[in-house]
């Protein structure tokens, strides 16, 4: 099977010759081609190489466009600090109450040098990568996107006190959410993986989801035309996958590996379950643990159709071997060969 | 427990700040002053602490439990100031290591410090290793504490521990690491050469303590 075949089977419950690989490799391009992140991530056309060298690296069935959510702070203003060794970060944010977040223009997503870029690596990733791998790009919703803009603490402080001021946050900023989904999808994506920052239990508790996440959340996701992944952050999407699992365009949800019978016992049969590993999992194990590890948990899943493994979380650190990866892709094909 | 730590913890559960606020200072008007802290605060923060640990809490509750906290810090402390003074443990230095911009964790650290009378000298984000020891010296920490969010940055605090090493001061100052990072992957606090750290903002009182005994010991040993 191609992995566009996999994958969309994999969503949809078909069988697959083996399971779909999709790890989030943003960075890791950068170091197979050994490229500087601070020049990786201001040129799109070195976005879609690393991701390139990512297929043919690893035999991955997906790709993501920049993982990159300091860059959407950045159009708003945000400054950030690129590093060595790790994706750029926002050193001073451009603002620090919600206040101050009303009173700033919105960035154009056509033209903003941010936007531009996110944009433009998507187009010349689905170029390079398209044939061989599915692309998807992370869409920042506007329940985290303020949070790059005005600082944790200042979202959550108006998430939690400046709950009037709401309204007029997400009247900016879902109609914003559906242009980028719009001119993503003209750029020729397959999926889109919804951030989860501020959706997740570690974050958020189930009455904030119920009374704000969700009805904003139905909002953007009901207009998307293309799969939804709901990734999760940095924290675990399991308490509310009941409430997520239903929402429109969703297609699957990030989860770690001993989440996954809980939460299909209590997701809807067409949601996929997504992942398996955590991103620190797989840098800190050795090749055979992993081996190991994705052995047993493609066993617990071998009669769930709907399973892809995956990283969770952040971006695969860039110190993690190479044969740490590979493991678990050879995992998924020892599995499918002894079938 | 005390009925009001309870009822304070619900709100904090729900959100509801102000309702908090004001139920505790409905309460502090009944009670002595010093009760404020170890009756309520720190009973409440032990509450929060380990709800937190059991990942019963989400950080939004949390952030709302701190507030409070604060709220009430900073009536105690005006009190304090129009009073007599008050004790403190010791001085320590808090800040987020080079490269790391993510400062809540950090600020809720220097709360429950400063709600465990400590002093605490707050460097913000982004501080290099030699301003963490220079700071500690002029301001004569026994402990400083470095906080990361993320595996990446957590690497820089090799260069405080470095730094504390080349200045012969190892030992008579100890290094407090925290952060997300450290509670996915333990072994980093070794890596790192942190001295110790603590699952969450509660346990920093504790630690600190522990630390600052500890450095007080090795103070004598070396006179």
């Amino acid at each position: 099977m191609h992995s566009r075949e996999r994958i969309l089977a994999a969503l949809h419950g078909q069988p697959v010759d083996r399971r779909p690989f999709v790890p989030v490799l943003s960075s890791y391009g950068a170091r197979l081609t050994n490229m500087p992140l601070s020049r990786y991530y201001r040129e799109p056309a070195l976005y879609a190489a690393g991701q390139q060298a990512v297929v043919e690296t690893f035999g991955v069935d997906a790709v993501i466009a920049p993982l990159l959510f300091p860059c959407e702070g950045e159009a708003f203003g945000s400054e950030l600090r690129f590093y060595d060794n790790q994706p750029p970060n926002i050193r001073r944010m451009a603002g620090s109450s919600i206040d101050e977040f009303l009173a700033m223009k919105m960035p154009d997503p056509v033209s903003n040098p941010s936007y531009v870029y996110l944009l433009e690596s998507a187009r010349l990733t689905v170029e390079r990568c398209g044939k061989d791998a599915l692309v998807g790009a992370i869409l920042t919703t506007p329940l985290d996107l303020p949070s790059l803009v005005v600082g944790i603490e200042g979202w959550l402080d108006a998430l939690m006190f400046r709950r009037e001021l709401l309204p007029q946050v997400f009247d900016r900023l879902v109609p914003q959410f559906l242009a980028r989904a719009r001119l993503l999808k003209q750029a020729g994506i397959d999926f889109y993986v919804i951030s989860g920052g501020f959706d997740n239990s570690t974050t958020v508790m189930r009455s904030l989801v119920e009374s704000t996440i969700l009805p904003v959340l139905k909002r953007c996701l009901g207009e998307l035309e293309l799969p939804a992944l709901l990734h999760n952050g940095g924290g675990s999407l399991l308490a509310f996958a009941d409430l997520y699992g239903c929402l429109p365009q969703v297609a699957g949800i990030y989860l770690d590996g001993q989440e996954m019978a809980e939460a299909r016992a209590g997701l809807p049969a067409s949601c996929a379950l997504i992942g398996g590993f955590t991103e620190l999992s797989v840098q800190a194990g050795t090749p055979e643990q992993l081996y190991q590890q994705a052995r047993a948990l493609l066993q617990e899943r071998r009669d769930d159709a709907r399973f892809v493994l995956a990283t969770i979380g952040p971006d695969v650190p860039l110190n993690t071997p190479a044969e740490n990866i590979l493991a678990l892709r050879r995992a998924i094909r020892d599995e499918a060969t002894e079938k | 427990m005390e009925t009001i730590v309870r009822a304070l913890f619900e709100r904090a559960k729900t959100g509801e700040l102000t309702e908090g606020i004001a139920l505790l200072e409905a309460w502090r008007r009944d009670h002595p002053a010093e009760d404020t802290i170890t009756k309520v605060l720190e009973p409440l923060l032990m509450l929060v602490g380990t709800e937190w640990q059991k990942q019963c809490l989400s950080l939004a509750q949390s952030y709302v439990a701190t507030r409070l906290v604060e709220s009430a810090l900073t009536a105690v402390a005006a009190e304090r100031a129009a009073g007599a003074s008050a004790l403190t443990r010791g001085v320590v230095v808090l800040g987020n290591v080079e490269d790391d911009f993510h400062g809540m964790g950090r600020g809720m650290v220097a709360s429950m410090l400063r709600a465990g009378h400590w002093e605490v000298v707050d460097l913000g984000n982004d501080v290099p290793a030699e301003e963490f020891v220079n700071a500690a010296v002029e301001s004569g920490a026994k402990v400083i504490g470095v906080s990361a969010m993320m595996y990446t940055t957590s690497l820089n605090i090799v260069k405080v521990r470095r730094s504390l090493d080349e200045r012969g001061l190892s030992g008579r100052i100890k290094l407090a690491v925290g952060g997300a990072v450290f509670r996915l992957r333990p072994d980093l606090v070794a890596e790192v050469g942190g001295d110790g750290t603590c699952l969450n903002a509660l346990g920093a009182p504790e630690l600190f303590q522990r630390l600052f005994d500890a450095a007080s010991r090795q103070e004598v040993g070396h006179a």
